[in-house]
């Protein structure tokens, strides 16, 4: 179970996460919105890149950017850099010794085993001895699937997942992350893909500019009707909403 | 331009790049040249301010480009004191620059200008004092002064101070001790000797004095053994241990500077020069 | 704290592979030539030989510095790949020792390398064997872990082109500062003055404790306890400069 409590992240000059506040408990969440909406600085303090302002995001209870927590943890960032000089391989060896895991035990020969499966099941073997300056888009972002995989996550945090992949790429990287749901995992992707939400989330939660407009199951949001529409009708809902509050203080003014 | 064919492209390239060379040739010789200086345009000081610590780096090299100066003095060109005065200025203890000016000045044509000699020695005394201890300084400061200024007082004197100058070279530490001992020179280099023993009050040059006096003795008195020799048994003897064996004189006598007597075929003493004194094949030195 | 060990060998072997290895076997050759030809030029002195080498292995090592301290650190955070870095259970403080640890290695291995070139061309005119020099090169490596501590310092908070500037004014200014306090009094600068350049003294780096070479060329050995007390003033100096570096990094939204 994962809670986002009250969270928020402000700057100086604008509010990008508002009083966020959130429980899931599926294997597949999607958040969807606009770029910008406020997705990939969510996903960056799940993960402990940035401190939010104030609020909580606990997983199970415990703070999820604490680094107990983070061995259980998998993310791959919105448009991955890497190490150039670096092979597939090792860059997934590098990867997996940063979590310190109890593997220091099993044999370079076991875990090199474990990154070639990775590899294969991202569809990346054949490159993984070759330096990831000769990658391809596409590659790139499996191999930054990949090693969200390396530490065996309970939980996933994939930013743009199918980001620049092309239609057979991100039917394969949709398979894999139905074998992973198979397998046990929790998995949390950030997307602007409506069609991505609709093919595997279990529930979505809709956001825009740092609100959470809706958060469920995807056919009671949908209602019988497109996804596109009723996202389109729910971000005009929260607009106009937004324009009433502000317009008593306009015309008081104007008075 | 984008349709021309390879070959033209390299063409063009060609010509653009020939073109640049004519312009470079055409600047050389119109190039604007600043009046030469007489003396270095920074000083010293400012050099050291600002070589962050490569003091002996900066000095070396400065040096580099003052060397050949020293030709020049022969037309009348006297960069290079002042230039040789920066080096020492910027590294003091960088021995090489005195010695190599105490050694050539002299040697620069015009060779016999007595002049030479008074500037490489006051050359070589700064080097003294201020360098690094290098025995060339005084050895090469004493040639001078036998060759050249014809004093073998003071020649006497700086083989004496090069002999005992850390890190001689064998050959030269030798030559520095023996200064003087062919037969027809012993009797003035004896003489030398007791003028600077006479002329000094401090002990440790007197007794260094006296040991080169007691080894110049110590060549005449088995010459005068050998010749004894010869007057009772016809012939030279072939060593100095038959001078004592056959009783011409008690016992070899002890060199001070720790050499080995041997006579010669025509029944001269000399220095043997197979059998070294211990300390000075200790001493590499930095002789070529 | 294994984790720094990781990221230091990981940087390491990624800043040889760059560039860094060629251009090191590349310029330790070219090195090694241009010492024999500068000793020509000197007509072989030893005294000159050890200057010219010494001094270079220092200028090629402090421009490596430059360029790895102020850039390898910053790339890594500018081209956002520490965001799988740090979102596995690594410290941004872990992070920071890492890299400076492995650009330590590359320039242990850079003065590792040149310092047997240039023990061999010493060797080879004839000198013997120069351990005062390779105590030299020792020290010069101390400023130089100095120097990269303090490059990545600065890039905790300036781009690349800043920290170049910063840093070299700051190499350059570190090895002139006893010679400015005794301008400065020399002048006879009024009191308050005297007093913030006196301070100033004590506390900016200063580089000229590394600089033995002025001694190491005259054959002069550096006593242990200078060298004790040169590896504290480093020691506690990059303590200071990776804290400040740490403290900075927390903070930044990357």
């Amino acid at each position: 179970m994962v809670d986002f409590l009250h969270l928020t992240k402000a700057y100086k000059k604008r509010v990008v996460v508002d009083d966020f506040t959130l429980s899931v408990d599926v294997p597949i969440f999607g958040f969807l919105g606009q770029n910008g909406a406020g997705k990939t600085t969510i996903m960056k303090m799940i993960v402990g890149l940035l401190e939010p302002t104030s609020g909580t995001i606990t997983i199970d209870g415990a703070l999820s950017s604490h680094p107990i927590f983070k061995k259980k943890l998998g993310y791959m960032p919105e448009t991955p850099y890497f190490y150039e000089r670096m092979t597939g391989m090792e860059f997934l060896r590098f990867c997996d010794e940063l979590f310190d895991n109890d593997n220091s035990g099993a044999s370079p020969a076991a875990r090199n085993a474990h990154y070639e499966e990775i590899l294969k099941k991202v569809g990346i073997f054949g490159a993984r001895n070759a330096e990831i300056r000769t990658y391809s888009k596409g590659m790139r972002q499996r191999l930054g699937f990949a090693q969200a995989l390396v530490n065996d996550p309970e939980y996933l945090f994939l930013d743009e997942p199918l980001d620049g992949l092309d239609p057979i790429g991100r039917r394969e990287m949709k398979e894999v992350m139905l074998e992973l749901k198979r397998e046990g995992r929790k998995i949390f992707l950030n997307t602007h893909i409506l069609a991505d939400v609709e093919e595997i989330c279990d529930e979505v939660g809709i956001i825009h500019k740092g609100k959470l407009l809706y958060a469920g199951s995807v056919k009671a949001f949908c209602a019988g009707k497109p996804l596109e529409e009723r996202f389109m009708e729910a971000v005009e809902a929260h607009e106009a909403a937004e324009a009433r509050e502000k317009q008593p203080a306009h015309e008081a003014a104007a008075r | 331009m984008t349709q021309l064919n390879g070959y033209a492209k390299i063409a063009v390239l060609g010509l653009l790049l020939v073109l640049v060379a004519l312009l470079q040739f055409e600047y050389d010789a119109t190039k604007l040249v600043l009046p030469p200086s007489s003396s270095p345009s920074a000083s010293p000081f400012m050099v050291r301010l600002i070589d962050m610590g490569f003091h002996p780096a900066v000095a070396s090299f400065m040096w580099a480009t003052t060397m050949p100066e020293i030709l020049d003095l022969f037309n009348k060109k006297t960069e290079f004191f002042p230039d040789l005065a920066f080096v020492n200025a910027v590294d003091p203890k960088l021995s090489y620059p005195y010695a190599f000016s105490v050694l050539t000045l002299p040697v620069v044509p015009p060779a016999d200008d007595p002049n030479a000699v008074v500037q490489a020695d006051a050359i070589g005394t700064q080097g003294i004092a201020n360098g690094d201890a290098d025995w060339r300084i005084p050895y090469y400061m004493a040639t001078n002064e036998f060759l050249y200024a014809k004093d073998d007082i003071a020649a006497a004197k700086y083989y004496d101070l090069a002999a005992e100058t850390p890190g001689i070279p064998a050959y030269a530490e030798r030559f520095s001790l023996n200064f003087g001992i062919e037969t027809n020179q012993r009797q003035k280099t004896e003489q030398l000797w007791e003028t600077i023993k006479d002329s000094t009050n401090d002990p440790d040059t007197q007794a260094r004095a006296q040991a080169y006096i007691d080894h110049l003795q110590d060549f005449d008195y088995l010459d005068a053994a050998s010749a004894l020799y010869k007057k009772e048994f016809g012939v030279f003897p072939t060593s100095t241990s038959e001078l004592v064996q056959r009783g011409i004189i008690p016992s070899v006598p002890v060199d001070p500077f720790g050499f080995t007597f041997i006579i010669q075929k025509g029944g001269t003493s000399a220095i043997d020069l197979t059998k070294l004194p211990a300390y000075m094949s200790a001493s590499a030195g930095t002789g070529q | 704290m294994r984790n720094i060990f990781i990221i230091a060998k990981n940087t390491l072997k990624l800043e040889i592979r760059d560039k860094i290895l060629y251009g090191i076997v590349v310029f330790g050759l070219l090195y090694i030539f241009f010492m024999l030809f500068l000793a020509d030029l000197v007509l072989r002195e030893p005294t000159m030989i050890k200057a010219f080498g010494l001094t270079g292995i220092y200028f090629f090592n402090a421009i490596v510095a430059l360029f790895l301290g102020t850039t390898s650190f910053f790339k890594d955070v500018d081209r956002k790949v520490v965001y799988f870095i740090l979102s596995k259970p690594v410290s941004r403080a872990q992070f920071v020792l890492g890299k400076f640890f492995g650009l330590c290695m590359v320039l242990l291995l850079t003065s590792a390398i040149l310092g047997v070139a240039y023990a061999g061309v010493v060797l080879f005119e004839h000198a013997g064997f120069d351990w005062i020099g390779l105590t030299a090169i020792a020290m010069q490596f101390l400023e130089m872990a100095l120097f990269l501590a303090f490059a990545i310092f600065v890039s905790t908070f300036a781009s690349s082109l800043l920290s170049i500037v910063y840093t070299s004014g700051v190499f350059f200014l570190g090895h002139i500062v006893s010679q400015l306090v005794a301008d400065a009094k020399a002048i006879n600068l009024g009191g308050v003055k005297l007093l913030l350049v006196e301070i100033l003294y004590y506390i900016f780096p200063n580089l000229e404790k590394f600089d033995v070479r002025d001694f190491a060329v005259h054959a002069v050995a550096t006593p242990w306890t200078s060298f004790g007390l040169a590896f504290a003033y480093a020691a506690v100096y990059i303590v200071f400069l990776l804290t400040a570096a740490v403290w900075i990094f927390d903070k930044k939204e990357i």
